[in-house]
């Protein structure tokens, strides 16, 4: 999901780095010290799940964690996932550093929307509801990731339902798994560190 | 500080856990055979780009074919001039890969804008080649293209052996190494640990 370097027009470029910096700066905004270490922690997470390879069947899936990011950070996921995204462009190859700001809203905007929509319920005692809850994170933080995608492509001069319904099917092995992940590390959190999920 | 060990080590283990990776950056190799480029986009060693758009672009930008990969992720494209062929696929998803064939890889029989100007120079260097050739008639006129058979059934597994480096050397580049994680993790705790002295000092001013 990571965009390459030449595939998005100037424009598509500038406004997703515009909004990268607005949810940046938002999110360190909000950001106490005491945040620090779960931010560099779940920063470093995302940076090393893009290297994570979860066999099914004939294929395979690689982990994103941007949902369970935002269960975690909120705003703050903006800027601990442009820091990894930078280090995955730098050291790896994936994506680029002129669609730096793009890959940041695409991969932090669903984190934060998962937040806003499912922060309370991953919160929940109920283990059934957080279970759910930390499914639908895993989930809508991928779709959502690949909707927005096609979205900068579609800007870009692509076909947006083409490129949707490209994206969204080849991940729809990568949703299952973050959406298993997401819900059991949302529930060993609410049983272990609750504060985790807090606000 | 269980707990927080606790997230140490998941850490550590997902760390571990990193194996090979596919489809989060696709890789395009090419070569010359005859006048052809063949070549094929990856995304890993086991992985390759299916039904991708393949475009071969001139050294002024000019469109110079296009073609699409096939079920192994092959192509091949028919060059028609002795110039740079910039090849550049695509996925359609975002992912995007170059590569450059130069001209002189290609055969100095085709028209283009290098191989007429190399035509010239041979032109203007005939007349102080008779030295030379005059060694060369002493062997016999016949045996001119029994040698030049010769060299090239020598050549071609040296040929292949090159291509085969060639390609040994392009996925070996674009494949993630462990370090490279490893520095990079340590450049977001290092990150954070900067964050921590400037909110520290922050504190210890207020």
């Amino acid at each position: 999901m990571h965009v390459a370097e030449g595939t998005l027009s100037g424009p598509v470029l500038i406004g997703g780095a515009a909004l990268a910096v607005a949810g940046i700066s938002l999110g360190l905004r909000r950001l106490s010290p005491e945040d620090i270490p779960r931010v560099a922690v779940v920063g470093a997470a995302f940076f090393v799940a893009s290297l994570i390879h979860v066999p099914i069947g004939p294929s395979s899936a690689h982990l994103i964690l941007n949902g369970l990011a935002g269960l975690i950070l909120g705003w703050a996921a903006f800027p601990a996932l442009t820091v990894a995204l930078f280090l995955q462009a730098v050291l790896f190859g994936f994506g680029g550093l002129t669609s730096l700001g793009v890959n940041a809203v695409v991969m932090a905007g669903p984190a934060v929307a998962v937040r806003l929509l499912l922060g309370r319920p991953a919160r929940s005692p109920d283990r059934r509801v957080a279970l759910a809850a930390g499914f639908g994170a895993g989930v809508v933080g991928v779709g959502l990731g690949c909707l927005f995608l096609a979205l900068a492509l579609f800007l870009s001069a692509q076909g947006f339902v083409n490129v949707a319904r490209l994206a969204v099917a080849a991940h729809l092995p990568v949703m299952a798994v973050e959406g298993l992940i997401t819900a059991f590390v949302v529930v060993f959190l609410g049983r272990v560190r609750p504060d985790l999920l807090e606000d | 500080m269980k707990k927080g060990r606790i997230v140490l080590g998941a850490l550590a283990v997902l760390l571990l856990a990193a194996g090979p990776v596919e489809a989060h950056k696709v890789r395009l190799f090419a070569t010359v055979e005859g006048k052809t480029i063949k070549g094929y986009g990856y995304f890993s060693a086991k992985s390759r780009a299916r039904d991708c758009q393949v475009k071969a672009l001139g050294p002024a930008g000019e469109s110079l074919g296009q073609t699409q990969t096939d079920e192994q992720g092959e192509f091949s494209l028919e060059a028609g001039k002795r110039v740079d062929h910039r090849l550049v696929l695509t996925t359609g998803d975002g992912h995007e890969a170059e590569f450059l064939i130069r001209a002189e890889e290609l055969p100095a029989d085709l028209p283009g804008g290098e191989g007429q100007a190399a035509a010239g120079k041979a032109e203007e260097t005939a007349p102080a080649a008779p030295a030379g050739s005059r060694a060369e008639e002493k062997l016999s006129p016949e045996a001119a293209p029994a040698i030049a058979q010769a060299v090239a059934r020598e050549v071609a597994p040296l040929k292949e052996q090159i291509q085969a480096l060639r390609r040994q050397v392009d996925e070996y580049q674009g494949r993630v190494r462990f370090s490279d994680a490893v520095g990079g993790v340590g450049f977001i705790l290092g990150l954070a640990g900067v964050a921590f002295y400037l909110t520290a000092r922050r504190r210890g001013q207020g």
